[in-house]
This record gives structure tokens, sequence and C-alpha cells, in this order.
């Protein structure tokens, strides 16, 4: 009996499962990257950890509800069969419910194994806990649906047992995010009751969501228990009359249920992007329709249509298939077509995948086109073909071979892409591929009935691609500033210009596209090079520094010596920043940044991101990060106008920087009305004009006037984003300066309450009660662990302005220090003085904003010990990295800090004695570069302030020989 | 002869609505019992009860001497059941649902089947989604002889298949009698049944209105057929249940006392099984009998 059960669930079940479990690994990918998970021991935050998990749980959801729908009614009549079967009842439910349970062990077993190889962090258990924990529900759920689909033989009864093991799995996944929330977040003391409580109204509205289209046959299973419990059957009969009557009405057979649920799910997610709805609903969406597709294929078994299917077939709307066919046209290509005309009618090129055209129209989209467009193929690739196959070559093996086969090939469209031109053809004959299967449906449908099955399938097909498509749309438009400046030419305006063949506004839009947007200078050749760019994403971060030397210096000059030749950058900067190696780890992507030529906001964070893995985990790394963070932001904008001197004048900096700062603001801390009172401070800094500040919508809208542009104002509507876009790498490189808005006093205090909770032997009091409070004691509070901006900040908060003049000199700063390595490298020598570098190397030497003189500089001489004293303790133990020094109140002439702040600093010569002694990391010739900061009162750009002992300013930088 | 199947006072209803009323039964070892009646009569209420595919709510029935609910394992390998309209994988083959199959009997099971596909013409690699609606039918049979049985429960077997296979196999039935098997066969097709059946059933509205063997059958349920008036009561040989009158011919369709015997002097004949289930339902209707 197991033999032959075995047998024919593996024979029946084999593709479902390895459907699922590839379409599971595939959807983590996407979500990976989409949600900018990195491979490997990455730091995930709960919020990822928990969306995934409920992203893996929905195909199992999936698998429930699909078998529920369907597997019922495939057993439905062969259950007289194996019921007159000489083996007992519950021998052979129970064998097959052991395989259900084990398949759906595999299944998830499959996916958890991926995630704990790829993603999941080794210094967390949270997702190694959180899969068991998946296992465990995936195996209820299944088990009680296989369960009640055998036991009751019916589908109604299957359906009615099977939503116990959804509402178990529902519960199940409340009680995970709940912990998670709670839990992990309070253990990884960063509680925020208001997280949590986002959490617990998402998994309300997807519970409720879920009962949305399970409520009428809950109600069904309310009748049957009340019939078990002897409910006067006038009664019964009324109800459930009047209770299947609703659900037919509502339902329409089998997947009105289902698609309304996906249309509400996409619906609620994109409309409720603050709360935990975006991945839940969205995933499980996908994961339904999917399963649905999957299970409606193995519906047919291997090659056929199942004979009861047929008796829905008046009642599932066979011409479904045609506005599906029909809608997937429009949907796919509609869009895509135009857009590719029209973007090689302007004399766009592709630096990559469409995106670059898309964001013309759709500012942001770029980041989700791969994704939505991998997962889209993915989809109607695989599971298009998956139908086609499994009917016209009645074998599911091979089906489910050919059909992923089929769809990697579709999937191929995008390498010509990639390299430039004819996407839009590609992507044609890639969608006619995959739709031709549903036009065969179409054809064969009206023969012999098939539609029945093809008609919902591919609807469910097209909601998934609609709501792809959309989604990422509405995001991108929700989001528009991540990053990406927003074009200030209108898609009006661009239609305008082609129809009017105006030349004048065609020049415009090139070059502000060339300058502002795309990375590449005016007379640049828009080529891409996937060897410069691909080949280096490719080498494992913790190898990368020698991989990458290597690589620039025997490969790259083949393949973009033209490129390069301009300035010799490589050999330079490896000079440059081989002085030490602290330097060194921060510094190679900035030579990959120069390197690819393709300088953009992708890149830009990968080379950010990759910036923190190898620089995470070591002493000071954090303020190192947030240092070298400033620079290559910088140098990025240095390269991608090929030039030493971007023109900051048109406020494109500052302009970003405020798009990010809110950004980032909104997205992680749920902004008050003083912390946008804050950000609005920043953006009319950075030449904006507020129109109007909403804290309970969490908007802010406002006008920007370029200052190149003055006639150009934009009115910008900037709301609340998902974690999910939180995560994304480069919005770190943000983050100190969203520190500075978050240091405002008001936002302070809320830091002290946490602090003060952390520390409980400080409980919360109200004793700053004044904004002139805050500057008091600042040293006592360790607010550096939390705030790595203030760390290196000197101690005390600064207004809005002020913070906004730090960023303009540390900006000042990296373009002196530029055009001195390049002075350095040119004559041999540092100049005498920095008026020395004007005109060949700067237009204009910057003016320390805070002097209005130059900046400082001098150089490092000699090696030299360091002798701290000792602090007020009367111990010496703050020698070491990472501590500042402890003398308190000594002002110390003559002695910059180092290059990376909490080093310990460096000087040519300070005698303090009964100290301890160190090296400096500094080899001679060193040039150090500060501003003498807010203070003003810093010759060497040293601070000491407060009783806790001096900080840096960390306005210095360190330029090697 | 022992009764392999034995019913006494057998109810069974679905919401309400009789579908079995107080049947009793007997079918001796051996025999080959016809179970006729309309639509909806209860025949198939009955074989699924025998197969212990349902339970009833009233009544006894003993199949081999064990009860067909409680002892449904038991029974299993002993009793076979094909039912009205027969639904196994259709993805699989005629040879995967043998070998499906024989994981649930004792070996030897699949070369039965394999001989009994041959003696019926079945192409074992041909997919039962392939397969005509006698072929299908056939593979029911065919698992349903596989097995050995010594009781079949046969519902509307022969439905769908053609007229040669459909007397290839009710002769097989035939013999499968002389093997000292029991069959228990419900059918429309009274003429096919006529031939093999050992005793008829009529069955109507749940309930038995007649249970004989097929001799005792045609010796009760006669015509008479002559000119002008007999010249006997015909009333003292039994029930009228149909009179009639062809020109100068009359005709006269009498269920006899149980005791009387065949009178060739009276001029009875024995009738048609069709005719006999048509003559019975009408007198049912009349409430005659």
């Amino acid at each position: 009996m197991i033999r032959s059960l075995l047998w024919k669930d593996t024979r029946e079940h084999l593709p479902t499962l390895l459907t699922l479990c590839v379409g599971g690994i595939g959807l983590m990918i996407g979500v990976g990257a989409l949600m900018g998970f990195e491979p490997g021991n990455t730091p995930m935050r709960t919020g990822q950890a928990t969306g995934l998990c409920i992203l893996l749980l929905a195909p199992g959801i999936a698998l429930l509800l699909g078998s529920l729908f369907l597997g019922s009614d495939k057993e439905n009549g062969v259950s007289a069969w194996l019921d007159s079967l000489p083996e007992p009842f519950w021998k052979i439910w129970l064998a097959r419910n052991v395989f259900a349970m084990l398949s759906q062990l595999a299944l998830v077993g499959a996916w958890g194994v991926f995630w704990l190889l790829v993603y999941a962090p080794k210094e967390n258990l949270v997702e190694p806990v959180t899969v068991v924990f998946l296992l465990v529900v995936s195996l209820m759920g299944t088990g009680w649906g296989q369960w009640g689909v055998h036991r009751s033989r019916t589908v109604f009864g299957g359906f009615g047992n099977g939503l116990l093991g959804l509402i178990a799995a529902g519960l199940s996944i409340l009680v995970m995010d709940m912990f998670l929330a709670f839990l992990v977040d309070m253990l990884a003391k960063t509680f925020r009751a208001e997280r949590a409580l986002s959490v617990a109204m998402g998994n309300f509205y997807l519970i409720s969501g879920l009962a949305v289209s399970i409520v009428l046959p809950l109600f069904w299973v309310f009748i049957e228990i009340s019939r078990q419990f002897g409910i006067p059957k006038v009664t019964q009969n009324s109800i459930v009359k009047a209770a299947l009557r609703l659900f037919w009405l509502s339902g329409q057979g089998q997947s009105r249920p289902l698609l309304i649920m996906t249309a509400i799910g996409l619906v609620l997610g994109f409309m409720l992007p603050e709360s935990f709805l975006v991945w839940p609903i969205w995933s499980l969406s996908i994961g339904v329709v999917s399963g649905l597709c999957v299970l409606a294929k193995d519906q047919n078994g291997p090659g056929q249509l199942h004979g009861s299917m047929r008796a829905f077939r008046p009642f599932l709307l066979d011409l479904r298939a045609i506005p599906a066919f029909l809608l997937g046209l429009v949907v796919n290509i509609v869009p895509i077509l135009p857009l590719g005309i029209a973007a090689t009618y302007r004399g766009i090129i592709y630096q990559g995948p469409d995106q670059q055209v898309l964001e013309i129209f759709w500012p942001g989209i770029g980041q989700y086109i791969p994704v939505a467009s991998y997962i889209c193929l993915w989809f109607c690739a695989g599971f298009g073909t998956a139908l086609w196959c499994s009917f016209f070559l009645e074998n599911s093996v091979v089906a489910f071979v050919v059909s992923w086969g089929m769809g990697a090939l579709v999937s191929l469209v995008w390498i010509p892409a990639l390299v430039g031109g004819g996407l839009s053809l590609l992507w044609v004959l890639g969608l006619v591929a995959v739709y031709w299967g549903l036009g065969r449906y179409l054809y064969r449908g009206f023969v012999s009935q098939y539609l029945s099955t093809a008609g919902p399938t591919s609807f469910g097909l097209m909601v998934v691609c609609v709501g792809l498509f959309c989604g990422f749309g509405i995001l991108s438009r929700l989001y528009p500033a991540r990053g990406q400046a927003e074009d200030p030419f209108s898609l009006d305006e661009i239609s305008q210009a082609i129809k009017n063949e105006n030349p004048k506004l065609e020049d415009e839009v090139r070059r502000h596209l060339v300058d502002n947007r795309r990375g590449i200078g005016p007379n640049a050749q828009f080529q891409f090079l996937p060897e410069s760019t691909e080949t280096l994403l490719n080498i494992p971060v913790s190898g990368w520094p020698e991989k990458v030397i290597r690589y620039l210096k025997e490969v790259a000059p083949k393949n973009s010596g033209e490129l390069a030749g301009e300035w010799k950058v490589p050999d330079e900067l490896f000079t440059f920043f081989g002085a030490n190696q602290a330097d060194r780890v921060v510094s190679e992507p900035l030579v990959w940044l120069y390197q690819s030529q393709n300088f953009n906001m992708q890149m830009q964070s990968r080379g950010i991101s990759a910036l923190w893995e190898v620089s995470r985990g070591t002493k000071g790394s954090e303020e190192k990060f947030a240092n070298e963070i400033e620079r290559i932001l910088y140098l990025g904008e240095c390269l991608r106008h090929k030039s030493h001197e971007p023109d900051f004048n048109n406020g494109d900096l500052l302009e970003r920087f405020a798009y990010q700062m809110i950004d980032y603001h909104l997205m992680h801390n749920k902004p008050t009305e003083a912390g946008l009172a804050a950000l609005a401070g920043v953006l009319k800094k950075a030449g904006a004009r507020i129109k109007k500040v909403k804290p309970m919508t969490r908007e802010i809208g406002f006008w920007i006037s370029r200052k190149s542009n003055q006639n150009k104002s934009i009115w910008r509507k900037i709301y609340s984003s998902g974690p999910h876009i939180a995560e994304k790498p480069w919005i770190a490189a943000y983050w100190q300066m969203v520190d500075l808005a978050l240091s405002a006093p008001w936002e302070m205090e809320r830091s002290r309450k946490l602090i003060n909770y952390w520390f409980s032997s400080n409980p919360p009091t109200d004793r700053f009660g004044s904004q002139e409070q805050y500057d008091y004691d600042l040293d006592l509070i360790p607010f550096w662990h939390l705030n790595t901006w203030n760390s290196k900040r000197p101690n005390k908060f600064l207004s809005i302005e002020q913070r906004s003049q730090v960023i303009e000199t540390i900006n000042d700063l990296a373009k002196t220090a530029i055009a001195l390595k390049r002075f350095r490298v040119t004559k041999g020598s540092w100049p005498k003085a920095l008026n020395e570098l004007s005109p060949a190397y700067l237009k204009e030497v910057p003016k320390d904003s805070y002097s209005q003189a130059d900046f400082g500089f001098r150089i490092f001489e000699a090696v030299q010990p360091l002798k701290v004293a000792p602090d007020k303790s009367g111990s010496d133990r703050h020698a070491g990295a990472g501590e500042g020094y402890s003398a308190p109140g000594m002002a110390v002439a003559g002695m910059p800090p180092g290059a990376s702040a909490g080093m310990g600093g460096f000087a040519d010569s300070l005698q303090v004695p009964d100290s301890g002694q160190m090296e400096i990391p500094l080899v001679p010739g060193t040039l150090i570069l500060w501003s003498i900061g807010p203070d003003k009162k810093e010759p060497g750009a040293l601070r000491s302030n407060g009783p806790g002992g001096s900080r840096y300013s960390g306005m210095v930088f360190v330029i090697a020989p | 002869m022992s009764n392999a199947i034995e019913i006494t006072n057998l109810r069974k209803s679905y919401k309400g609505k009789l579908a079995l009323d107080s049947v009793d039964l007997a079918v001796p070892a051996g025999s080959v019992c016809a179970l006729l009646g309309a639509n909806g009569a209860g025949k198939s209420t009955l074989m699924k009860i025998l197969a212990g595919l349902q339970q009833p709510d009233s009544g006894s029935a003993s199949l081999l001497g064990l009860d067909p609910w409680k002892g449904a394992s038991e029974l299993r390998l002993q009793v076979a059941y094909v039912a009205e309209k027969p639904k196994f994988y259709d993805w699989m083959t005629v040879a995967n649902t043998g070998w499906f199959a024989s994981g649930f009997y004792p070996p030897g099971f699949e070369a039965n089947f394999q001989k009994v596909c041959q003696r019926l013409k079945l192409d074992s690699s041909v997919k039962l989604s392939a397969l005509s609606k006698g072929g299908y039918a056939k593979v029911a049979l065919a698992l349903a002889l596989a097995m050995g049985p010594k009781v079949l429960l046969l519902d509307e077997p022969t439905s769908g298949l053609d007229l040669f296979t459909r007397r290839d196999f009710l002769s097989g039935m035939v013999d499968l009698a002389g093997e000292g098997k029991t069959v228990l066969i419900s059918s429309h097709n009274l003429a096919e049944v006529e031939r093999v059946a050992s005793q008829i059933v009529f069955i109507e509205g749940g309930r038995v209105i007649l249970n004989q063997s097929m001799d005792d059958l045609k010796r009760r349920l006669v015509r008479l057929r002559q000119r002008g008036e007999p010249a006997f009561n015909i009333s003292s040989v039994g029930k009228i249940l149909r009179q009639g009158k062809d020109g100068p011919w009359s005709e006269w369709i009498v269920l006899r006392h149980e005791t009387a015997e065949i009178n060739a002097d009276h001029g009875f004949e024995p009738i048609g099984l069709e005719e006999m289930y048509e003559v019975l339902l009408g007198a049912q209707e009349e409430a005659v009998v």
C-alpha cells in the first residue's frame, strides 16, 4: 500500500513540489534583490526576516488553498474506489497524510536550506528558529487540508477542514510576528512601540483580508458543525442554502475569491506602505495565484483534463481567457514598446536594461525593474509553458523540465538588452513566446473545453503581472526621490518636444540627463562596459582588495583603457590610498567606482555596501564608514562629471541630501512634528520653499528652487516609505546626514529617554525641560554607539543651519583634498599654499566657511610616539583606539586627529607625561587638511570640550603622499 | 446451500428520503443474483451498503457471515465491488492502475489483472483518460476480477460495453458462479441478465417487490393467451397482473401461487424478464402485488 500510494502521490505532486521549490527560491532571490539583501553573512533586520518568513509561508498557504480548491476535486470520485480497497480506511489516509507532510517538509526544507545558506545571518538565530516554525505551521496546514479533503470526500468538506489549517497558519503568523517584533526587537534594544503596533495591525489586516475570501466558507463550516450538534434541520437548511448562495454569488466557483483576495492584497498593500501589509499580502497573492496555476496544471493530471472540472465549466467563465490574453498583451507590450521606440527615437542609448528609459517616466523605478522583470518572466514563462507542456506533452516531468527551460530562455532576452539596443523587439518576442502557449489554449479551449482551467489560470497570471507593474509603478511614484532626483522635465514636455522636434528642448533634455542624471559626461561615449563592472561585482567582497588590484592592473585597462586614460587613476589611487591599511580597505570601492565609468546610485550602493562589508566589525568601523562615505559621495560626484570639480552651485548634492534625509527620516523614525520641522529647516537650507507639513500623514510638500534654473520649481510630495525601502544599502550612506536632523534637541529628548531606558540606572526624567539643557553633560550620555555622526561631531547640538554648514565644509574639504592629491601626483610635491591649486586643479579654492580663510593643512613629517595623559580618574585606559583623548579641558595645539576617527589620533610631537605609547598609523609625508570647525578655535582640528574629554571635529582629510 | 448474502429489514435514508425500506434478501452462495429496478429504486445504495461503503440506518446485512460495515477490511479481500460509475486516476495507464491496486492485495493480483485484461482485450499501455466508456468499465471489471473474489458486487457493470464484450462478461459470471462464487449484479439490461441470473430481485421505491429464483419466476409469472374465455377460473390459479384483448385473442399474465405447478393443460407459457419487470412495475403501481 505504501509503495502504491507513494508512487502515485509522487507522480502527481512532484512537479508541483519542484515548481514550488524553484519558485520559492526564485522569489527569495527576487525579493532579496529588491530588499537589498546581500548573500552571505548579512545583517538582516527583523522586518526583513519577517517579510521573508511570510513570503516563504505564502506558497505553503497557496498550496493549501490550491489543494482545497482543486486537489479535493481531483480526488473526488476516486474515493469510492480507494475506499473499497482492502486496507483500513485510516491506514490509507494516514499514509497519504504522512506523504503530504513529508512533501511539505521537503519543500519548506529546501527553502529553509537555501535561505540559511544564502541569506541568513550566521550570528542571528532568529531566522533558523523561524524556519522551524514555518515548517511546523506548514505541516499543520497541509496535513489538515489533506485530511479534510480525503476524510470528507467532498470539496467543501476538505475546504472546511483545510480552513482550520489556514486559520492556524494565520494565527501562527501573528504569533510569529509578535514574537519577532516584541521579543527580538526588545532584546536587541531597539524597541519601538509603534513598530510592534504596526506589526500587529498589519497582521490584523492580513488576517482580515484572508477572512474576506474565506468568511463564507467559514460560515459553511459553522453550519456543518452545528449540524453535528443537532441544530434543527429547518434552520440548518435555510442557513446552508443562504451561505452557499452567498458563497456562490461572491465566488462563482473557484477563482474569484482568490482573485478578489489578490486584488485586495495589492490595493491594500500599496495603499498602506508603512504597514507590514506590503510584503505579506503581495507575496501571498503571488503565491496563491502561482499555487493555483501549478495545481491547476496538476489538477489536469499529466496531460489530461479532470472530468469533474468539466462539471464546473459553466461557472468558470470560460471566456476569461480571452480578456486575459488581451490583457496580458496590453499590460506587457503596450507600455514597453512605445517606451523603447521613444527612447530609440530620442537617441537615448541604453546603459542597461529598460530602467534607464523608464526612469524618464517613472523616476526611481530603475531599481525595481530588474526584479519586476525577473518575477514577471519567471511566472509568465514558467507557468505559461508549464501549462502548455502539461497539456500537449502529456507528461508532467517533461513539462516541468521544458517549462523551466523555456522560462530561462525567455529570460535571456535581457542579455542582449544589457549590451544595448534591441530590447523592445526581444521583449515582444519573448512575450509572444510566452503567450503563444496561452494562445494555443484559446484554440484548444474552444474545441476541448480546456478553457475551464486555462481561463482562471491565465487571468490569475495577468493579475500578477498587472499587480507587479502597477505596484512597482506606484512604488516608484510614491518614493521618487531615493537617490534619483526627479527629472524636471515632465513627460508631457518630452512628448511635446518629440512632437514639435524642438531641438532646443531636446538638447536641454539631453544635457540634463547627461550631466545630472546619467553619470556620464557631455562628450562621453555612451557605452556600457560589462566587463569592467559586472566582473567586479562578482568578486567576493572578502577578497576584494587584492583581486580588484590585480583585475584593474591586468584586465581592466584592456577593456576600458580609453575611458580610464584621461587620468591614470588606478595606480595613483592605489598609491594614494595604499598608505595605510585603514584607508585602504575603504578606498577600493572608490577605485571601482572610478573604473566603472558608470557611476550611478545603484553602482554607488554596491560600493557603499561593499565598503560596509569590509569595514564593519573592526574597531571604529562605524566612524570610519561614515567618514569615508562622504568622500565617496563626493568623488562620485567628481567622477560623474568626469571632472574633479563638481558643480555644487547647482545644489545637486544638497538637493539630494535633502531628499534622502526626508526619505530616511520618514522611513525609519515615524517623524514627529518636530522631526518634520527639522527637515523643513534643512530643506530651506537646500533652497526649498516649504509648502506644507502634514505630520499626521507624514507628508511634506515643498518647492525646490534650483539655483541653476530659478524658473524651474518643482512641487514635490514625499510620502513615507516602507521598511523594505529603508533596507536599501545606499540609504545608509545618508545615515549620518539624517542624524543631523535627528539630533535636533527635540529629537534628542527621545533618544535620551531611550538611552536612559536601556541604562535603567538612569530612568527617564523630565530634567531636559529646555533646549539649553540639551547641551548639558552630553558626554555622560553614551550616545556615540547610537549616533555615529555625533560621535565625531562637536559635543553639542548644532542648529539645522549649522549642520548643513558642516556638510558643505566637508564637501569643500574633499574637493580640496582631491586637488591636493592631483597636485602631488603632477608636481611630485605638496603645494606651499592652497592657492597654488588654482586654477589648474581648482577653479577656485574653497574657503573654510568657519573662518572665511583657507583650510588648515600641514605635512606629517615623522613617526612619533603618542603619549596620552591620564584622564580625571587617574587611569590611563584611553590610550587605545576608539577612545578620545583623555586630557580634560586640555587644548593640545598642533595635534590634528586621525583620518579615521577613534584611532587615537596622531601628532608630530606630543609630550604628555605618564602615558602609554602607540604607533602612529601614518607614513611620513602625509598631508593633513582640516577645517577649524564650528567653534572656530581649533587650529589642529582638535576640539576639547566638556567634562568628559575631547572630541574631534571630524572635518579632517588625510591624504597619503 | 448457505447464503452468501443475507439482509434483514434493512433501512437507509438520505436527508429524510427513504432509499431502502425494510429490505429482506438472501442470496445463496454460488448464485448469480440480478438486482433489477428503475433509477433511484435503491439498487446502488444496497450495493454500497454491502460493499461496506455506507452504513445502514437500521436492520442487518451479512456478507459471507460478516457485517459489511464492521468487517469491511476483511471482506474487501473476498468481495469485489464495481461502482456504477467507476473512477480511477485517469493519468495512469491500465497497467499502472493494476500495479497501483496490487499494492493493496496479496501477491498474484497483478498477474491476474494482466490475464483478465487480455481476456477483456484491454491494451494495458493505454492511459485511462484515453479509454472509451466501455474500456473504462473493463478496467473496473478487470480490477474486480483480478482479486479472485468470493462475492462480486457489480453495479451496472455492463454499461457502456459493446455487445460481444457484454456477452463474454456475462458468460464469465456464469463461470464464476460455477466455481462457487456469488455474483450480485444490478442492471437495466434485462434480456442479458435473464440469460445468466439464477435469482431475480425486483426493487422499487426502496422496497423489494419480488425475490425469486429465475426458475421459480418463470414458473410463477406466466402468460395465458387464447381465443375466448379460458376453460378454468384463472383467479384460482393465481393473481391476474394484466389482462388484455387483441382482436379475437385474450391474454392474461398471471402470478401463480407459489405452490402451483406449470400445467401445460392450462396453456400457460413463461414470459421474458423484461415483460415480467414491466408487469410487476404496473402491478406495483396499482398495489396489486
